[in-house]
């Protein structure tokens, strides 16, 4: 320990006298801002007495300068680092690499972008004054700050903020989202995106089967999934409602999974509804030769029940489980994944999307289900609306499916996002796809997606069966096709057309459900930004969507 | 009714088709596996490797893989092993996962 080369008797009245200065303070204003009394100020000033800490803290807060400058001292790392302090390396600073970057919105603000960029680091510090207890934090300690504010729009501003990633534990997706949220306390700001830093991505497990291990285990290469949610949600009994699985399942689909809300009801209650599910995927198995399974909805009101469902279907030798991952939340979502991964199930998050869109973007959502560790994730349909939400879907399926997604907003990736080796989840694209939305659909996604179809499937004029062999016919004739060097997006209609001669289902389907535009549910959470600046709500969108006549699809989502 | 997977739905595959196959494969840098079994079931992963990384031409050069040459090996694949299911996969070395795969022959085109 080095000595202090000042003398604090002499020191300090020198230090508060020229601080006085600076500020323009005589001592009797001095002594009615801090509550010191004149007398104690003047023998202060003098020297001739050594004040107390109460008097010194006063008089800090009254200069609004800290006691360490008053003291006339450096800060205390540069005393003990000696001859090393000089240098660039012990000042610890945040940046992307070790600091957790978040992107917020703020609408309808008046604020100028300092202001706002103040307003939420100020939020996100937790700390509207200062307090004594600072005094006792070291220098090296850090602390959030933003990194950037600016214009986006009318009224609109974006903030970049950075937070020390040791305030998130490791593999936490609860503490990522608790320390990004701090900054939305009281400031009315929305969550873009969050950029996990390499230094806690290898603390999450992410899926433990991932795309790849799903298509392994189901021995299913080379194509999209076909999955059908089942319908109606209510009235039918376990049986009835298992036969209409079988129907599915044998007919040429992979997978079929409950309603995201079909949790436990008095007519089709859990433990029989998976009996019945299992047996008529083990029918289906056994017949087709192909690998069949049902996702067993395990939505619960606790962990304890939604894990005894998961036994359960897991006894019953179910290949996957899901869950309304919206309405469980994300410490149970977390729970959940590390029972899947080490029981065998995949696990499958449905729903969400709308519930969390208020305040977490499609794209963010995607992103923390990928790392909370679901091995499949519904997302909206990138037929939906026009190029501006395609463009945005594809962020999405980026988000889920890449290992190192690069920073493109016009997509609501706002950051860079390296995944170091976390698996790949399946995005389940979902709802209201019938054969007509194949090619687009097989040709924005390539082949590593689920394709949710249960609307044509269970729609179809023959039946199930027949619809979900109409559906697999289309794709696996695209896939053909695009083997051969077709491109889907132009030659999918003469494809599909050419399939329909040796397929009668294809054919029956095709007459029965139109094209065109896929204009079913809306982009909820961030708002999207069009290639022209034009920012396109979600108000917009839905009221785009009601202009349009009404479809023959039904309008069928994942919920 | 029996299915393996990818392409059962469609009408059995022409030899063009399959070549056409093979070639969007190869273009695509997938490695090439044909394999076949004798019983197949949506259980057995493992059949039996039909090896196409050592085939020579008749100088005892390594031959280099080709659409043509792949169609080849099927049928040599097929008539040696008359009652088997003999398949075509393509592995992608980027995403270590069965890019493409499907059935190419079934027992009763042996016959």
């Amino acid at each position: 320990m080095t000595t202090h080369p000042t003398d604090p008797d002499k020191a300090l009245p020198d230090v508060l006298k020229s601080v006085m200065d600076t500020q323009d303070v005589n001592a009797a204003e001095l002594s009615r801002r801090s509550g010191v009394s004149m007398a104690s100020l003047s023998r202060i000033l003098s020297g001739q007495v050594n004040p107390s800490i109460s008097n010194m803290w006063k008089i800090s807060r009254a200069l609004e300068v800290s006691l360490d400058t008053l003291m006339g001292e450096p800060p205390l790392h540069a005393v003990d680092g000696g001859a090393a302090a000089g240098t660039a390396t012990h000042t610890p600073e945040l940046t992307m690499s070790n600091g957790i970057a978040a992107s917020y919105v703020l609408e309808n603000t008046d604020k100028t972008p300092e202001e706002a960029a103040q307003l939420l680091t100020n939020a996100a510090n937790g700390s509207w004054v200062h307090s004594w207890t600072d005094q006792y934090v070291d220098s090296s300690i850090l602390s959030p700050k933003a990194i950037q504010s600016r214009q986006i729009g009318t009224k609109r501003l974006q903030v970049d903020m950075l937070f020390p990633h040791d305030m998130v534990e490791s593999g936490s997706v609860v503490g990522l989202l608790s320390v990004a949220s701090a900054s939305i306390t009281s400031t009315g700001a929305k969550l873009l995106d969050v950029r996990i830093p390499e230094l806690l991505v290898r603390t999450f497990a992410g899926p433990a089967f991932g795309m790849r291990g799903l298509r392994d285990a189901m021995n299913k290469h080379g194509r999209p999934l076909l999955s059908a949610t089942m319908r109606p949600m209510n009235g039918l009994s376990p049986k009835m409602y298992g036969r209409a699985i079988y129907e599915a399942l044998q007919g040429g689909v992979d997978l079929t999974c409950d309603p995201t809300l079909l949790h436990s009801i008095p007519c089709n209650s859990w433990r029989e509804r998976f009996r019945y599910a299992s047996e008529a995927a083990h029918a289906a198995t056994a017949e087709t030769n192909e690998y069949k399974t049902h996702v067993a909805n395990i939505t619960a009101a606790t962990l304890d029940n939604m894990i005894d469902r998961a036994e359960w279907a897991k006894d019953l030798d179910m290949g996957a489980v899901m869950v309304d991952s919206g309405a469980i939340g994300w410490a149970a979502l977390q729970s959940l994944a590390k029972w899947c991964g080490s029981n065998e199930m995949l696990l499958c998050a449905m729903g969400g999307r709308a519930l969390n869109g208020d305040m977490l973007s499609e794209q963010l959502q995607a992103k923390l289900l990928r790392f909370a560790g679901c091995d499949m994730a519904s997302i909206g349909s990138p037929l939906r609306g026009n190029v501006g939400n395609r463009r945005f879907a594809l962020g999405i399926v980026s988000s889920l499916r890449d290992q190192e997604a690069s920073s493109s907003p016009e997509k609501g990736q706002q950051f860079d996002q390296p995944t170091r080796g976390l698996k790949a989840t399946c995005p389940a694209v979902g709802g209201g796809h019938n054969p007509w939305h194949f090619p687009r659909l097989i040709d924005a996604l390539g082949d590593d997606c689920l394709i949710q179809c249960g609307g044509s499937v269970m729609g179809h004029p023959w039946g199930s069966t027949a619809g979900a062999k109409a559906n697999r016919v289309a794709v696996e004739a695209l896939v053909q096709g695009r083997g051969e060097g077709l491109n889907l997006n132009v030659d999918g209609r003469t494809i599909l057309q050419r399939a329909q001669r040796y397929s009668p289902e294809l054919k029956a389907a095709l007459d029965h459900w139109q094209e065109g535009s896929f204009l079913f549910g809306v982009v909820s959470g961030a708002n999207i930004r069009s290639l022209e600046g034009q920012v396109i709500t979600p108000d917009q969108t839905s009221s785009i969507t009601s202009l349009h006549s009404v479809r023959h699809t039904p309008p069928e989502d994942e919920s | 009714m029996s299915r393996f997977e990818t392409f059962s739905f469609l009408p059995p595959l022409s030899n063009a088709q399959i070549e056409a196959q093979a070639n969007n494969m190869l273009n695509q840098g997938l490695i090439p596996t044909i394999d076949y079994a004798d019983n197949p079931n949506p259980t057995d992963f493992y059949w039996n490797n039909w090896p196409l990384d050592q085939l020579q031409d008749a100088q005892g050069k390594a031959k280099e893989l080709s659409g043509s040459v792949i169609l080849t090996q099927i049928d040599a694949c097929a008539r040696r092993h008359p009652y088997a299911t003999v398949r075509l996969s393509g592995y992608n070395t980027k995403t270590q996962t069965e890019a493409v795969q499907f059935i190419v022959r079934t027992p009763q085109e042996g016959q």
